[in-house]
């Protein structure tokens, strides 16, 4: 056994002497104190491995000592050994409350006291040994967080519409807040919840971090990704843990929101015009519990208006616990919002939530997002660096995708063609323009070709509602129709450029396009963004005669 | 009580423990006695329960060690004595304290000389 630092606190002068005797001769350091004064100070400068403790002394007297050392040192556990000719019951314990472990009585033995110094010493480095452990796991922690930031990297979330309110290691408890620009301009957001603790709550996130930020750059839609996530989740993670989330996809031109809450507690819209409250529940199950065929989620949509606030929060806020054991609760959570300013709300909520714990332990819970709807000059479009590596790419070449009958119910050919786009370098830089525009062409030829909507529906929240519902409805007993896409690349000869021809023909009855290419800028009948995009990005833009087949035409670069 | 004045087992052991420094062990010793008991006494005189109970669980812790059975354990009466406020009965032992130290003073002597 390695010689250890004893620390010997007695007012007799016999006392001492036999005590530094026995520790020298058992190979032990003796560090001397005649009252508790001195003790503590001899603790603090010399750091003991162990204390022999008089129990009656002037200045401080052991009891005292020993809570001084517990309550200065918590972290750093020194065994205490009180020596006392104390008998009586009552003030044993008494001992044993202040912070000692054990007692040693007069005479002093030295076998005795070699005994417990051995016992004393296993602990303590069993001690050190944990505390070891613990340091060594904290690097671990940190290292395992450094990787996680890398694949889950903040996407959107320094954006000036959204705050959020994580605590840095929060991902050991399960919590991930994530927030990406899609192509077209808009934005997903995702809080989850991982269930447990540590290593195993942190890894669930990192894959679906990956999938998150993967599929929204590349223009998949909300329930593909959840989709996905969801089968990712079910197949690596093992029974009984699983993810609960909220997902929201917002649409800055439309000012529109899409919400899929999987478990978490209510998600609130706050209206800026009047405070009112809208409530967004949970309506689907958690992600990784249901197998991927039978996990179908079903979401809510609401039109929101400029400044209107999303309020998202894991259980951790509903359920902080303060110094008498009671929740923060949703109730006082729904008063506080109902009391304070919009603007106001998401600092207002923390500084409650921190208010109510006190300074009790350290809530690594307290997740919150909140997002607000802007102008998307606001926020402005988002700037995609391409994650491809191809130079140049490929220059002359014919793309043809048609899609029929009941695949046009459950496939979205839209990543796919971005995909094949992207392959030009040249039109890398205006890839989010390019999406919008191809997008815009097919769920025109969708919507309008196919499934004969009219969009006038959508001008009114009422009717937004409605228009969407019977686009699932008709969409769903969809039996016969076609959409097909062609994409003509050339290069310009004898220049570094390219021209590009999109056609998404559709197999419906076609409308009056010429009416509605004479209108002007103030027109919001090409679903908000109007014929002005068109114009800004194509060279050209033309409908066949009977109007069910749609071409623009783009040159790069394009000025 | 057929206490022995000092256990002499016990002190060889210290003895034996302590080696060169045995000597400044039992010197230690008799240097405590010689302040403490006067101020004993004189606590005992001026009623001061406090001092009492004070003085007399460091003699008796002390004694304890040094193998001091029969002193030790007046001590002990002592002390237990002044927590009940017994003075009275404190100073109807305070002949018997004097008596004692000196006793213990004189059968350490023989160690002191010896050795």
């Amino acid at each position: 056994m390695k010689a250890l630092r004893i620390l010997i606190a007695d007012d007799n002068e016999t006392d001492r002497l036999i005590l530094k005797t026995i520790v020298r001769k058992e190979g032990h350091d003796p560090i001397l104190a005649q009252n508790g004064q001195v003790a503590l100070e001899r603790f603090e400068n010399d750091r003991p491995d162990l204390v022999l403790l008089d129990v009656m002394m002037p200045e401080l007297d052991g009891m005292q000592v020993a809570q001084q050392i517990r309550s200065r040192y918590p972290d750093d556990y020194v065994p205490i050994i009180f020596l006392t000719s104390l008998q009586d019951a009552e003030s044993l314990a008494q001992c044993l409350d202040s912070g000692g472990d054990d007692f040693l009585s007069k005479p002093y033995s030295r076998v005795i006291l070699k005994a417990k110094i051995k016992a004393f010493g296993r602990m303590r480095s069993m001690h050190e040994r944990l505390q070891e452990h613990n340091r060594q796991m904290l690097i671990e922690q940190q290292v395992a967080k450094t990787i996680f930031d890398n694949v889950a990297h903040s996407g959107c979330l320094s954006l000036d519409n959204i705050r959020y309110s994580l605590s840095p290691l929060a991902v050991f408890n399960g919590d991930t807040v994530l927030a990406d620009r899609k192509p077209d301009g808009g934005m997903h957001l995702f809080l989850g919840d991982f269930t447990g603790h540590g290593l195993p709550a942190a890894i669930g996130a990192m894959p679906l971090a990956e999938i998150f930020y993967g599929m929204t750059s590349k223009g998949f839609a909300a329930n593909e990704i959840l989709k996905e996530i969801n089968r990712k989740l079910c197949n690596i993670l093992p029974t009984g843990v699983f993810c609960c989330g909220c997902f929201v996809e917002l649409n800055f031109f439309e000012k529109t929101a899409l919400v899929w809450n999987c478990g978490l507690p209510d998600a609130v819209i706050v209206r800026a015009c009047d405070k009112s409250v809208l409530s967004f529940p949970s309506r689907n199950i958690p992600l990784g519990v249901l197998e991927p065929g039978q996990f179908n989620p079903v979401h809510a949509d609401i039109i929101m208006q400029d400044g209107d606030q999303f309020l998202i929060w894991s259980d951790g806020i509903i359920e902080a616990r303060n110094h008498d054991d009671q929740m923060f609760g949703e109730d006082r959570l729904h008063s506080l919002i109902s009391e304070v300013p919009v603007e106001s709300l998401f600092d207002s909520i923390l500084s409650a939530v921190e208010h109510f714990v006190g300074d009790t332990v350290a809530d690594d819970d307290v997740t919150l997002l909140t997002v607000k709807m802007v102008d998307i000059e606001d926020i402005g479009l988002p700037d995609f660096e391409s994650k491809k590596l191809t130079l140049g790419g490929p220059q002359d070449w014919d793309f043809e995708y048609r899609l029929a009958d009941q695949s046009l119910q459950s496939f979205n050919p839209l990543p796919l063609v971005l995909n094949v786009l992207t392959e030009v370098q040249g039109l890398r830089s205006v890839s989010g323009k390019l999406y919008t525009l191809v997008a815009e062409m097919y769920s025109n030829a969708l919507e309008h070709g196919i499934l004969a909507l009219s969009s006038e529906l959508k001008d009114s929240p009422e009717g937004f509602a409605k228009y969407y519902a019977e686009r699932e409805r008709r969409l769903a007993e969809l039996e016969s129709g076609f959409i097909k896409i062609t994409i003509t690349h050339r290069a310009i000869a004898g220049k570094n450029g390219g021209e590009l021809l999109v056609s998404v023909e559709d197999s419906g009855a076609g409308f009056d396009h010429k009416a509605f290419l004479a209108k002007n800028v103030a027109d919001k009948g090409y679903s908000g963004r109007g014929v002005p995009l068109i114009r800004e990005i194509t060279d050209e833009f033309y409908y066949n005669d009977v109007g069910n087949c749609a071409t623009a035409k783009i040159t790069w670069p394009v000025i | 009580m057929s206490l022995e004045i000092i256990d002499k087992a016990l002190l060889q052991e210290l003895k034996e423990l302590l080696e060169d420094e045995f000597l400044q062990l039992l010197t230690t010793y008799v240097n405590d006695l010689n302040i403490k008991v006067p101020l004993l006494l004189s606590a005992i005189e001026e009623q001061n329960a406090d001092d009492v109970r004070k003085l007399s669980h460091s003699l008796k812790g002390a004694s304890l060690n040094l193998g001091a059975a029969r002193f030790s354990e007046l001590c002990k009466a002592i002390e237990q004595f002044s927590r009940e406020d017994n003075l009275q009965s404190c100073h109807e032992r305070s002949q018997q304290i004097s008596e004692e130290s000196e006793l213990l003073k004189q059968e350490l002597a023989v160690y002191l000389t010896a050795s």
